[in-house]
């Protein structure tokens, strides 16, 4: 869990840092190639990791995105680049929204665990000082 | 005017041609305007308002007839909307775990309170068998029957340890006193021990001091007696032999030790050794020597006269003419005495030649020097 949001965190990082306008530049030597290319990398890691499908719908629809941005990288359409990236911004939060409640949800059954040895304990307790007495 | 009924145009065909509404606004108004909706408006409010932002500019560019910008602001809208919902259920979450870590923490104080009472129960019983222990060493000590006079202090010491446990505040705490009662019932235990043990004990020493005292007073002095008799014995015997083998002496032992009998070493009527006597003299004079821690006793005996205080007075001369013989042949003038014992002790019958003959005599006694028994 910690690594999803560390991908989550190096998704942020990414999208910061974002240019607001490659107008003009060769497109394999502007961020974004590099840009698409990591958050590609990190939502396929994600999905990997996604074993309960909690993030098939925020992956699914980034991965849309992605592709979405390929072709307008691709048709030089800065403008749907622009409305691409500002999807992508608006799904990674969802995404990491969707993960930190997975963990959320990961520590709330691990309490439920220790909660559960607890009371196990607390019988065994009441059983031995039963005894005693 | 142009303008506002190009707007009414539009708004005509937006809402005759509703399949070119973006779908995302459906399932977005859907969400919003549910009770969860309602709920995550409340909880983040922002992020509600950036959504109603969003499908508010996708609404206007529906209506404007850009069906791409209308698209792009319904998803930004739906996602931040899902993104909100996410949060609100990582908060759910995160209220329902921190509602079971404090089920969990007063579960453990449950537990912790048990383990103390567990705890306190088992001390109870572990202080119970000790004062069991202690209430059983104390009837060993008060009944024994060599412990009379500590019997007062080891009830005086139940009783204060029963007040102490029936104190309910103390009940759970008396251990200074359980200590100390244990430390002094040991103590007098130990005490009453030493007090059974010391009467025998005295006894004991007191036989062996009488018997060493019996020793010392009585048999060590026997056995060296007896000693110093088998040794003077001895010696006396040695001297015996001696004596039978000189020529003219006769010699025999009594109880006062070795007799030599010597005769006719006088004239008639005189009171001089005679001189063809005087080696025999002197040869006994010789033995006498090899005994010199010996008294030496000269008794001079007669036959029976009528005078007998004239025979005391012959013999009285001629018994000291003898001890000066032994006194000249090396016999201690300090150890030797001199008796004249006239014709009283007879050892033959004065009625006979022979018999008076016999009863003339020098009777020349080394004596002993340790007691006949």
């Amino acid at each position: 869990m910690a690594r999803w949001v560390a991908s989550v965190a190096s998704l942020w990082t990414l999208v910061a840092f974002l240019p607001v306008s490659t107008r003009g530049a060769e497109p394999r030597d502007t961020p974004w190639s590099a840009y698409l290319l990591e958050v590609t990398l990190d939502a396929r890691e994600l999905e990997a990791r996604d074993v309960a499908g909690a993030l098939a719908l925020p992956l699914r629809t980034l991965h849309a995105s992605l592709r979405a941005a390929e072709l307008a990288w691709a048709r030089d359409d800065l403008s749907e680049l622009e409305r691409v990236k500002a999807e992508i911004s608006a799904q990674l939060r969802w995404v990491e929204a969707v993960v930190s409640a997975e963990e959320a949800a990961v520590n709330l059954r691990r309490m439920e665990q220790q909660r559960q040895q607890v009371e196990q304990l607390l019988e065994e307790a009441r059983t031995r000082v039963k005894e005693v007495d | 005017m142009r303008s506002v009924l190009a707007a009414a145009v539009c708004l005509l065909l937006a809402s005759c041609g509703g399949a070119n509404r973006p779908a995302e606004l459906r399932t977005f108004d859907e969400l919003r305007d549910s009770e969860a909706g309602t709920a995550l408006r409340a909880r983040y409010p922002k992020l509600l308002a950036e959504a109603d932002q969003h499908r508010e500019r996708s609404e206007l560019a529906f209506r404007d007839g850009t069906a791409t910008d209308a698209r792009h602001h319904a998803r930004l809208a739906q996602y931040t909307l899902w993104a909100a919902s996410a949060y609100s259920r990582r908060k759910d979450l995160q209220l329902q775990e921190r509602a079971l870590a404090n089920e969990r923490r007063i579960i453990e104080e449950k537990i912790s309170v048990i383990r103390r009472r567990e705890r306190v129960a088992l001390e109870v019983l572990e202080r119970d068998e000790r004062l069991r222990l202690i209430v059983e060493r104390s009837l060993v000590v008060t009944t024994d029957a060599a412990n009379v006079d500590l019997r007062p202090g080891v009830s005086a010491l139940l009783v204060d340890l029963k007040d102490a446990l029936d104190h309910d505040a103390a009940r759970l705490a008396p251990t200074d006193e359980i200590e100390t009662t244990e430390a002094v019932v040991e103590a007098l235990t130990r005490l009453g021990d030493a007090q059974t043990s010391l009467p025998s004990r005295a006894a004991a020493l007191e036989r062996a001091a009488e018997r060493a005292k019996h020793l010392v007073a009585v048999v060590l002095p026997r056995f060296a007696l007896e000693r110093a008799r088998a040794a003077e014995d001895e010696r006396l015997t040695a001297l015996l032999e001696a004596a039978a083998a000189v020529p003219g002496a006769e010699a025999r032992l009594d109880g006062r030790g070795l007799v030599i009998t010597l005769r006719q070493l006088f004239a008639d009527g005189e009171t001089s050794v005679m001189p063809e006597k005087r080696p025999l003299v002197d040869a006994v004079a010789a033995l006498i020597r090899r005994s010199p821690e010996s008294a030496v006793v000269v008794d001079v005996h007669t036959e029976a006269r009528k005078d007998a205080l004239a025979a005391v007075t012959v013999s009285a001369s001629r018994a000291a003419a003898v001890l000066a013989v032994l006194v000249a042949a090396g016999v201690s003038s300090e150890k030797a005495t001199s008796n004249g014992r006239g014709g009283e002790e007879p050892v033959d019958d004065n009625g006979t030649r022979v018999g008076r003959t016999r009863n003339r005599r020098v009777e020349i006694v080394v004596l002993r020097t340790v007691e006949k028994s």
